[in-house]
């Protein structure tokens, strides 16, 4: 027996010898899911289920968007092809989605692959394959970290970064800074990642409550009551946009109203008012939420002219989510052009790492994809919804950070450049 | 002290949902000796159609009467179509079944009206009484609630005791083939049960859905719940549901306020695993007089 073992760790450690060799040489067969006529890209989010409110939207929008793209002639004379799977916010359905991907379906490459908890179980597998793992739908910081994990490219600016951003507005908001202020996290990576965003930047809270994103049918009834009672007059929120739903309408019922500050990816007004009906508006009226793209109304911007034009023209709704969709699919098909027409997915991921300060976006905040920094969006600015559910922007300023353990965010101005001609590559 | 009164409204009123759907698992379970976790979607489905109801005619009770009649149709499809065929093969073939109907009916659901959550308008109030100058957590809408519950359990609980309807569904359920010999139509009282428990199922889901919203998969973390309430409170006794019903929503309440929220469904099925040990047939279950 213990001889087979032996024998067992000899052959393995010979696979792993020829694994390392393997992949010493450079490849001489082209990469999965390229072909002179094609591109692959995967993506996994969730499509159906209790968190896909709105979500869903954000590949439908992409999806338009590579349409866009494959009728006016492709990236360098290939077509997309996007594969979008559903994995219900599970992270156990996103790994045998992500296995369906690499095996069957052969991709070059993911793509906004969706959820913090969901997209840890898979990061590996993908690094290990040297997938690209391009523009991820979470904002957990541990994921741009560059040595861990050299072909995951972020996007959204880090948890971290929003409450150091949230952090340097209330501090330098008088009315703001003298509330009694309390902080509500969804439990996980998601409210871990924005609480150490707040410890670097050294802010406090009075009190601290979270909940489980399985758990909202269950009311929030307990949260608002402990946060109700400890007085707390300025609330900031760490959750999914159904999750912010559910808080406002417990607080309504219980007369608790403090200001709130609602992190980016969970107060989308439209998904919001499907859920609470007309009292959404009023609910949501002086809400402070930060933002990383140009505000979604500013149709005389030049970016969200032309996309708003492309997602209504594909039959879908104008909303954040589409909206985003649309923006990262773009910045991924500047990516793809970048890399020349011998596409790899090594000449992908240098595209992106020597590129990115190049690429046009609707973001109002510099993108930092280089060999060394893996960070993705920069910073914020400060939003807050008026009587009509529109976000307005408070600051012409944005505030920028790093995800690192300590230090604030600091203010800068940002200057966007316009999109190519007819947003193509 | 208020505090703790908050906490316990609070819990109050998501404890009387959960048991709600304990009582419609619990009615299954009586009439068919099955549990059918197919339970949450019938309901998710048929509150889709009352809301259709309601978005149409504006008013909330026929949304509600939609409902009910979803609900025993519904109950009667999923019987007919699904039940029967296998409950020949046996016991656990049926509740996996049971599985397969709940899938089905959530891809259904999206399918028909989509993804995104939904609001359903109460018929009253939702907004917390103000009583001695303050707002306590619980309003009209949850009083309605509490009511109806009520008013289920007792009607529930006559039902099965006190009429020979409801002896002949205990029947069937017990043993089919003894009720058989004794002249009970067993095929009818069966699927009289699951009619029965589509109609709990559907007031459940009515009633939950302007407290929380409704999607195909909004009601999917509560059969956990119910069912933890269900077999705490003995499977087979109404009030028992009910009762840990409730209970767990207090749990579940306090744990959170107290404690912290991640805790609080921990808790909840600890409290299963230690009824299960100490009492295997529930708390409200009768034992076994004689194991056979």
């Amino acid at each position: 027996m213990k001889k087979k073992l032996i024998v067992k760790g000899l052959a393995a450690t010979a696979a792993v010898a020829v694994g390392a060799v393997g992949l010493a040489v450079p490849s001489q067969a082209a990469d999965p899911g390229v072909s002179k006529t094609q591109i692959v890209i995967g993506s996994t989010s969730p499509q159906t289920g209790p968190a896909s409110a709105g979500y869903l939207y954000i590949p439908q929008a992409a999806q338009a968007y590579f349409d866009y793209v494959n009728k006016n002639g492709g990236i360098n004379g290939r077509q997309i092809k996007f594969v979008a799977k559903d994995d219900m916010y599970n992270p156990a359905t996103t790994q045998a989605q992500t296995s369906t991907l690499l095996l069957s379906d052969k991709i070059f490459a993911m793509y906004g692959a969706f959820g913090t908890d969901q997209h840890a179980t898979v990061i590996d597998t993908l690094n290990q394959r040297n997938v690209p793992d391009v523009f991820i739908n979470t904002g957990a910081s541990q994921f741009g970290n560059v040595k861990k994990y050299p072909t995951t490219i972020p996007y959204l600016p880090s948890y971290a970064v929003e409450a150091k951003a949230m952090a340097y507005y209330i501090t330098n908001t008088p009315e703001l800074n003298s509330l009694k202020r309390c902080f509500m996290y969804q439990e996980g990576d998601f409210g871990i990642d924005a609480s150490n965003g707040f410890k670097a930047a050294g802010m406090d809270f009075t009190t601290t409550t979270s909940f489980a994103a399985t758990n909202i049918a269950a009311g929030f009834a307990s949260q608002v009551i402990k946060m109700k009672t400890a007085g707390c007059q300025l609330v900031t929120f760490f959750g999914i946009t159904q999750a912010t739903a559910a808080l406002l309408a417990t607080s309504a019922k219980v007369g608790f109203a403090p200001t709130w500050m609602v992190t980016s990816v969970g107060s989308e007004p439209t998904i919001i008012k499907g859920i609470l009906g007309a009292a959404a508006t009023k609910l949501m009226n002086k809400m402070y939420t930060p933002s990383f793209l140009t505000p979604i109304t500013d149709i005389g911007n030049p970016y969200v002219a032309q996309m708003k034009t492309l997602v209504e023209a594909s039959g879908l709704p104008w909303n954040f989510y589409t909206y985003y969709g649309v923006n990262t699919a773009y910045v991924l098909a500047q990516a793809l052009k970048a890399a020349g027409p011998d596409l790899t997915r090594k000449g992908l991921l240098n595209a992106l790492q020597t590129n990115s300060a190049n690429f046009r976006s609707a973001a109002s905040v510099p993108l930092v994809v280089t060999t060394t920094s893996h960070q993705g969006l920069t910073g914020y600015w400060m939003g807050q919804y008026d009587t009509a559910g529109t976000l307005g922007r408070l600051t012409d300023y944005v505030m920028l950070a790093t995800s690192a353990p300590t230090g604030g965010a600091k203010k800068a101005m940002y200057k966007q450049v316009g999109p190519t001609k007819k947003l193509l590559p | 002290m208020t505090t703790f009164i908050d906490y316990l409204l609070g819990g109050f009123s998501s404890g009387a949902v959960i048991a709600l759907f304990a009582l419609a698992l619990v009615l299954v379970w009586r009439s068919t000796r099955i549990v059918n976790f197919a339970q949450v979607g019938q309901a998710m489905f048929t509150t889709f159609i009352a809301l259709a109801v309601q978005v149409a005619t504006g008013s909330w009770i026929l949304a509600l009467l939609a409902g009910l009649a979803a609900g025993a149709i519904l109950g009667l499809i999923v019987y007919a179509l699904v039940l029967r065929p296998v409950q020949r093969l046996d016991t656990s073939g049926s509740i996996i079944a049971t599985f397969g109907v709940l899938i089905s009916l959530q891809a259904l659901a999206s399918m028909i009206w989509g993804g995104d959550p939904k609001s359903f308008a109460p018929p009253v109030a939702n907004d917390g009484l103000e009583i001695a100058g303050r707002i306590w957590p619980i309003s009209w809408y949850d009083i309605l609630v509490y009511v109806v519950t009520a008013v289920l359990v007792v009607a529930l609980t006559l039902l099965f005791t006190r009429t020979s309807l409801g002896l002949s569904m205990r029947a069937s359920a017990f043993n089919p083939e003894v009720a058989k010999l004794s002249g009970i139509r067993v095929n009818r009282m069966l699927a009289f049960g699951w009619a029965l428990a589509g109609v709990v199922g559907a007031v459940a889901g009515v009633l939950i859905a302007p407290t929380a919203s409704l999607s195909p998969n909004s009601f999917d973390i509560l059969l956990i719940f119910a069912f933890t309430a269900a077999v705490v409170g003995g499977l087979d006794s109404l009030i028992g549901a009910v009762a840990f019903g409730v209970g767990t929503g207090l749990v579940l309440a306090l744990v959170t306020g107290y404690g912290e929220a991640g805790d609080a469904p921990i808790v909840v099925l600890i409290l299963l695993a230690i009824t299960l040990v100490v009492r295997p047939g529930g708390a409200f279950g009768r034992g076994k007089s004689r194991a056979v």
